[in-house]
């Protein structure tokens, strides 16, 4: 009998011995453990980097909501509190928009730090490739940098990939050190990318991209809040740099800049890729953010959720070509109503084939007319008028317009700002440009926005970053 | 004789009555005694005769019944031998007869729930017995209430269980907190046991028949629920289905038939009084009117579209079952078919579904079995998405004046300047196809060998295969579909489960000892795939979804499978001392691939201790119980119900888009989606409960008190990682929650006799509270969505419960320019800041909670809680001769709703519809205080503020039936057992100030985080039925 039981016993216990069983086999994920082993694997690593760009709905909304929303050239329609909060400068640090954007940002920056680190490890990979995937890592780290410290000030600069919990409430660090490290970075990239790519590899980062991107960078340091006026110097050189590159040319047709059929084109230098009914990162909408929501031009559902300011629209000239890009003009909509908007709508971004939020414009990140205006700056600034003049009268030319008559360098600071200004309109520059130049204030208060204050120059740390991270400060005023 | 006697009394009962027989057959041989008369009186205890009580003297064939009066008279040879009385739903009782020739007895009724059996996890007990927090639910309970499945027959039948019938899509899921919600980013559902099969959580009970379950138990405390280890902490609920019986074959044939109503219709604008609204709104912000007097005049009263989207909708159920057994093999089998067409156009549910319960006796040591249920269940979708642009947000909100079609048929979509873009609601039901289908076979088979007399090995396996398709089709020819020109997709889903447990059970007593032991092992593997395909930009819509590569734009298919197991150890003793002391000590040991290497295995074990008073003399004493019970216990449970792998980092997929020309496509880009937490562990749950069960008035009155404190602690947090990381979250064990409560339950034998009155009545309490959330005090939880973009609608905070809603405070309503003015606070500067200063008289006011001289997220506060003070259910039955009438209320008191409709209805821009309030809107000649003025842009912050959230309570008719079961005498005629036919009401009334359809609600189904929000949800509807059953 007790060997019955015993054997009753051992059954039940010889049935479930094997604890293998608990053993997790991952078999619809790859472990990081499996993974940068060789071309394919890294390419598909840098391409995340790139997505970054995308995730959020940043680019394609946050990005002007920050800083065209929040300047001279925008207005809002309806009363959504926390796009209202950008437009009126009652922003909270708890807006929405704001931390989208840091998040975004730092997932980018995440991203390029694991590749920084892993690639140029991976042995199978031709050195050759190795340092161009570095290379477009580096550029993206570096614009998701500069993104963040124009827009926050002093942040935390991390360089290494996240891979455990800790060590995770970082600090801010300055913004001279943030600076260094995105030069650091830009100067590696164009070193080490090529001047184009062809292909399936259209759209990547180029030398032309870095140096831009550099030449960038020294201009804002050459203004506020960083005040270094020999980056002037270095700006000029680097956009010059890329005028002498041979690889960009203003196309004689500003519109086509913006033609989806026309996209990544002679004057492109970076932008961000969308395409109509591949999956919800990778197709924009600002078309059916911008156009009229009711009796739509081709039909589409639309949201009509952002105008250009009427003064921005009354700035250009009579006869200048880029009047073309706002809506004004009567229309007839599919359906047969003729239509007359009430006031001007953005039309630079138009998708006739797309469909509500559903589009396949690109947004321009780098243009090569902001290359030639940003040396007109330089050159100005560093004493070369008459280089500054020929630059900016070729953007004028290009417009439409007779050249400049202005001469001096006072009257040219101002010829170039309004070119920029006109030229770069809703393509994510002016907040960037008045803060540089010191001009946000003065120009908001000018437009009807009593609230703002000095403070507004930066924006607030996100208040959820300063709940979980004890060791982050918010930006004064806020 | 008395020998004879001795062996007849150890015999089984059926062969002991045969004996018997023949005993009393053989006894006329022996010598006569002389013959004794013995008569008196058979009442009850409260004094009322009895009618039929069966009085025989003990050991002999002489036998007799009462009269109507109660008196009887016998004949008996013994003069100092045994009298025994006994009758239906009364305890029996044995009298000497001690020579009295006059004897008058008093029976006590039956204490059945003392004596009932209850399933316990792995095996069954006495009610009696038990000294855990278990609640029964009777068949009869069950089959009162026609419901699509089983968990909705919990709803206000046990103290302590919450029940919300969060949709009232036909086979929509139902959410169910026991004892309150533990658990914020984990599931809080019970785990629930279907004839000892646990299914895995998410599994739909819709495709089980309901008809079938015999009973139903809810484990409660941890000392039943450590049984189940790290799936107990959120309480258990055991399914038992029916199972064959000794005896001829049973059959019996059960249907209902009935028609479901919309409960109540939202009182919205007709179209004069829209137009004029929208008029208004233009005027006051400086437009001109949209439309002429003329055209006003001319709309008549417009479209309702109510009525257009709501229809009375069928329900039927048709159930045809054998059951009965022979000497060895034993069986339930059945067949159903139910369908419920929903009360939106265009939905509905159907199942067809088979189960098979057989047992079979092999030999006196070995006996096998199994239980299968195969089901087939079709489900018509409908549109209610928690976005705002579901099919009933639309019909609410759709401008009156539009028809719901063109003059040549087409939907109307309307486009008219000044009236918002929407879906035309009716279009999306009937032109959108949403078909799912699911099979389901669930089958557990069981072998038991009698290793010892006391001892008996369990060796079962089992499976649980689902299979579903989902089928869907948007036409590019309606709004919806007109971002993507048409889509469609096909989805498939296998998910299984397999399960392998082996017990031993070992049943002992001793003298004043009884002892039942259980140890055994279980394993079950969990398996889950799916594929999605799709595609948009549909050239024609004739195919909708069958044929998908005449879509233009293929999107990227998709599909996963994942897998996790579970490996047991468990144990229990039950030990009793004179059947006055009890004790119970249960250990499960459960190891989770979920988890991190080295926190795979947990121990959950618990204890309990009970003492039933009731028979000691000292209470006995007392002559106040008629049964006292006393249950201490105390366990840890776990919960392990994240998804898969989450201790891992992975890499996941993302797309960017590069090339030219025709190779402009999207490339593949991988990156780390998770920090790994290798120290990922169980959340668990600490639970101490103290209950007695009573009775009163010779067990008249029942009831069961219990207080408990849960504390969870390890929460399985999604923890808020610094954005710095390139992360946002990560789940990690931190954070504490508390919910403690009492509960009550009453079951009462008001009158008993020819006319029956029994109540039954619970009541429970429970408090939830924050305690800890690791580094931070709070974070905001809970989404509104939609187009309203009002961001968190809750906020986890500690010290406070979960569902806790957050909004800034209304304040009434601007009456003039002054009082915005007044509305300011004094800067630093000494300035006056207006703190509305775009408001306009007639707008509303909100308080400047942080005084900082603007209204903004930094206002809010919480405005109300989803978790109710109070819940319960009160049945009353009533029977006279074979008429029955039950009447079944059930009732929440002191919850919050959170009403994201009802801004829609009362935002007054005229550009959708309104309510009807709204035509007390203000108006500078007709000032109110509670709906602002009409205009098209309003200054009101676009945040979630008080006047949403709304009183909850109410309590409703949940069934009142009246039922006739034919007379026997008249049946017998026709060879038939029973008839009986019954008419029935669900939810007949409602009582309750909530403004929505129904205030048993969620948009956000189970969800801990979203509670109580209402966006949209497929409202509940009000059922009329008639039914038969008959049995032969």
């Amino acid at each position: 009998m007790k060997q019955k039981s015993l054997i009753a016993f051992l059954i039940l216990l010889l049935a479930q011995s094997c604890v293998k069983k608990l053993d997790e086999n991952p078999d619809n994920f790859i472990a990081p453990t499996n993974f940068y082993k060789n071309s394919a694997d890294a390419l598909g690593a840098v391409n995340a980097v790139y997505d970054a760009l995308s995730e959020w709905g940043v680019y394609e909304r946050e990005i002007y909501l920050m800083t065209e929303l929040s300047t001279d050239n925008m207005d809002l329609s309806g009363r959504n509190q926390e796009r209202a909060q950008l437009d009126d400068y009652l922003i909270d640090a708890s807006n929405n928009i704001i931390l989208n954007t840091w998040r975004n940002f730092y997932n980018g920056i995440n991203r390029a730090n694991t590749i920084i680190a892993r690639i140029p490890e991976v042995s199978s990979v031709p050195s050759a490739l190795r340092a161009r995937i570095e290379g477009e890592g580096r550029f993206l780290r570096a614009f998701y940098y500069f993104n963040l410290v124009r827009l926050f000030g002093e942040v935390p600069l991390i360089t290494t990939e996240t891979s455990s919990l800790q060590g995770l409430d970082v600090k801010r660090n300055s913004v001279s050190s943030v600076y260094e490290q995105i030069i650091k970075d830009l100067e590696f990239s164009e070193q080490n990318l090529p001047l184009s790519y062809s292909g399936a590899d259209i759209g990547r980062i180029t030398r032309g991209a870095a140096k831009t991107l550099l030449a960038k960078v020294y201009l804002t340091m050459a203004g506020n809040p960083v005040r270094d006026a020999k980056n002037y110097e270095q700006a000029g050189k680097k956009a010059k740099e890329v005028i002498e590159s041979q690889q960009y040319i203003l196309l004689s047709r500003y519109e086509d800049n913006f033609a989806i059929s026309l996209k990544n084109g002679k004057e492109s230098i970076f932008e961000g890729q969308a395409l109509a009914n591949s999956l919800g990162n990778d197709v924009s909408r600002m078309y059916t953010n911008f156009a009229p929501q009711q009796q739509n031009p081709y039909g589409q559902r639309a949201y009509g959720g952002f105008f250009p300011s009427l003064e921005l629209y009354n700035s250009y000239e009579q006869l200048d070509t880029r009047k073309k890009l706002y809506l004004t003009e009567t229309y007839t909509t599919p359906g047969g109503v003729k239509v007359t908007v009430s006031r001007p709508h953005i039309n630079k971004y138009v998708d006739p084939a797309g469909s509500e939020n559903n589009n396949s414009n690109n947004w321009p990140y780098l243009r090569y007319a902001d290359v030639l205006l940003m040396y007109a700056e330089a050159m100005n600034e560093t004493g070369n008028q008459g280089e500054a003049t020929t630059y900016v009268n070729m953007i004028r030319s290009r417009a439409g317009l007779r050249n400049t008559t202005a001469s001096t360098k006072d009257q040219l600071v101002d010829v170039i700002e309004k070119e920029r200004r006109l030229e770069l309109a809703f393509e994510g520059h002016r907040w960037f440009d008045l803060v540089r130049t010191g001009k946000l204030i003065s120009t908001m208060i000018a437009k009807g926005k009593p609230a703002i204050k000095d403070y507004h120059v930066l924006y607030p740390i996100p208040q959820r970053e300063l709940d979980v991270n004890s060791n982050l400060s918010q930006n004064t005023g806020y | 004789m008395h020998f004879v006697m001795r062996i007849l009394t150890k015999l089984p009962s059926p062969a002991k009555w045969l004996a018997v027989f023949i005993i009393m057959h053989l006894s006329f041989s022996l010598p006569a005694q002389t013959p004794f008369t013995i008569s008196g009186k058979v009442v009850s205890d409260n004094g009322g005769a009895l009618d039929g009580v069966s009085i025989a003297a003990k050991g002999t064939k002489e036998a007799t019944t009462t009269h109507s009066n109660g008196t009887y008279s016998i004949n008996v040879s013994n003069s100092q031998g045994v009298l025994v009385f006994s009758f239906v739903g009364y305890q029996p009782k044995e009298v000497p007869i001690e020579g009295r020739s006059s004897i008058d007895v008093s029976l006590s009724l039956e204490n059945k729930s003392l004596e009932q059996v209850v399933v316990v996890g792995y095996g069954t007990q006495r009610k009696r017995d038990v000294t855990g927090a278990v609640a029964s639910i009777s068949e009869a309970q069950i089959k009162q209430v026609p419901i699509v499945s089983a968990d909705q027959a919990l709803q206000g039948r046990t103290s302590g269980v919450q029940v919300t019938q969060t949709s009232g899509e036909p086979g929509a899921p139902i959410s169910i907190r026991v004892r309150g919600g533990n658990s914020i980013n984990a599931g809080n559902e019970p785990l629930f046991v279907l004839d000892g099969y646990p299914l895995s959580p998410g599994s739909s009970l819709s495709s089980i028949n309901p008809s079938d379950i015999a009973s139903m138990e809810i484990l409660k405390d941890a000392s039943a629920t450590a049984i189940y280890g790290s799936r107990g902490a959120n309480g258990v609920v055991l399914i038992t289905t029916k199972r064959g019986k000794l005896g001829k074959p049973v059959i019996s044939y059960e249907m209902y038939t009935g028609l479901q109503h919309l409960r109540r219709k939202i009182p919205l604008l007709d179209a004069p009084q829209y137009a004029e609204l929208l008029n208004e709104a233009n005027v006051n912000s400086g437009a001109a009117p949209v439309f002429t007097p003329e055209q006003i005049a001319g709309f008549g009263k417009g479209t309702d579209w109510q009525d257009e989207l709501f229809r009375p909708a069928k329900i039927s159920n048709h159930q045809l079952s054998v059951s009965g057994g022979a000497e060895n093999v034993r069986y339930a089998l059945s067949g159903n078919y139910f369908n419920q067409e929903g009360i939106v156009i265009n939905s509905g549910f159907k199942r067809y579904s088979f189960r098979a319960n057989v047992d079979i006796t092999f030999s006196p040591k070995i006996k096998v079995g199994s239980s299968l249920t195969v089901s087939h269940s079709k489900i018509n979708g409908v549109e209610t998405a928690s976005d705002g642009r579901g099919v009933i947000n639309n019909a609410l909100s759709f401008t009156p004046i539009a028809t719901v079609y063109n003059a040549d048929g087409s939907f109307n979509q309307v486009d008219i300047p000044q009236v918002d873009v929407r879906g035309n609601p009716v279009a999306r039901a009937l032109a959108t196809t949403d078909k799912g289908y699911r099979s389901r076979l669930l089958g557990n088979a069981y072998i038991d060998y009698s290793v010892l007399k006391d001892l008996t090995l369990r060796v079962s396996m089992g499976a649980d295969l689902n299979y579903s398709k989902n089928n869907f089709h948007l036409p590019g020819t309606i709004l919806e579909g007109s971002s993507t020109r048409g889509y469609a997709s096909v989805f498939n889903d296998l998910s299984s489960s397999w399960l392998n447990e082996n017990t031993l059970t070992y049943n002992k007593v001793f003298t004043d000892h009884s002892l039942n032991v259980v140890v055994g092992t279980s394993f079950q593997k969990f398996n889950y795939e799916n594929a999605l395909a799709r595609t948009q930009n549909f050239s024609t819509d004739v195919l909708t979804f069958n044929d998908l590569s005449t879509g233009e734009s293929p999107q990227p298919p998709t599909s996963t499978s994942s897998s996790n197991s579970l490996l047991s150890y468990l144990g229990r003793v039950n030990y009793s001392f004179k059947q006055k002391y009890l004790l119970t000590l249960t250990t499960r040991v459960d190891g989770s691939s979920r988890f991190g290497e080295g926190n795979k295995f947990a121990v959950f074990p618990s204890g309990s201790f009970g003492w039933r008073l009731g028979e000691e003399n000292f209470i006995k004493n007392l002559n106040i119980f008629s049964d006292l019970k006393i249950r201490v216990s105390g366990g840890i449970t776990g919960s392990q119900e994240i998804g898969n792998f989450r201790s891992l980092a992975a890499l996941s997929p993302s797309r960017y888009i590069l090339g030219a020309g025709n190779n402009y496509a999207p490339r593949i880009g991988f990156s780390v989606n998770r920090v790994p937490n290798p120290d990922l562990r169980w959340e668990s749950t600490r639970q101490f409960d103290v209950g007695l069960d009573m009775a009163f008035f010779d067990n008249r009155i029942t009831a069961t008190l219990d207080a408990y404190y849960k504390r969870t602690y390890d929460l399985l947090l999604d923890v808020p990682l610094p954005f710095t990381s390139g992360f946002g979250t990560s789940l990690q064990n931190v954070g504490t929650t508390e919910n403690r409560g009492i509960e009550l339950s009453i079951n009462s034998q008001n009158i008993t006799g020819a006319f029956n009155w029994t109540t039954d009545f619970n009541i429970a309490t429970n408090k939830n509270k924050v305690l800890s959330l690791g580094e931070v005090d709070f974070f905001y939880a809970g989404t509104s969505s939609g187009g309203q973009k009002y961001g968190a609608s809750g906020i986890i905070k500690v010290g406070q419960p979960i569902g806790s809603f957050i909004g800034i405070l209304a304040d009434g309503i601007f009456q003039n320019q002054g009082e915005v003015n007044a509305h300011a606070i004094k800067t630093s500067t000494g300035a006056t800041q207006l703190i509305q200063p775009n408001a306009k008289p007639g707008d509303r006011r909100f308080v400047d909670f942080n005084n900082d001289g603007t209204i903004n997220a930094s206002d809010r506060v919480i405005i109300g809680k989803a978790y109710p003070r109070f819940f319960g259910g009160i049945t009353n039955n009533f029977s006279y001769k074979g008429v029955e009438l039950s009447i079944f209320l059930q009732g929440v008191y002191g919850s919050s709703i959170l009403n994201l409709v009802h801004p829609e209805l009362e935002n007054l821009t005229g550009g959708n519809n309104q309510l009807t309030t709204v035509l007390n809107r203000w108006r500078p000649d007709r000032p109110g205080n509670t709906i602002p003025r009409a205009a098209k842009v309003t200054s009101a912050p676009n945040l979630i503020h008080s006047d949403m959230v709304e009183n909850g309570s109410h309590l409703r008719a949940r069934n009142i039936s009246l039922a006739y079961n034919l007379p026997s005498a008249l049946l017998s005629k026709f060879k038939v057992q029973n008839i009986r036919i019954y008419l029935s009401a669900q939810n007949l009334f409602t009582i309750t100030d909530y403004s929505g359809y129904d205030p048993e609600v969620n948009s956000f189904g189970q969800s801990n985080l979203s509670l109580n929000t209402d966006y949209g949800a497929y409202p509940t509807s009000k059922m009329f039925l008639a039914g038969l059953n008959i049995g032969f």
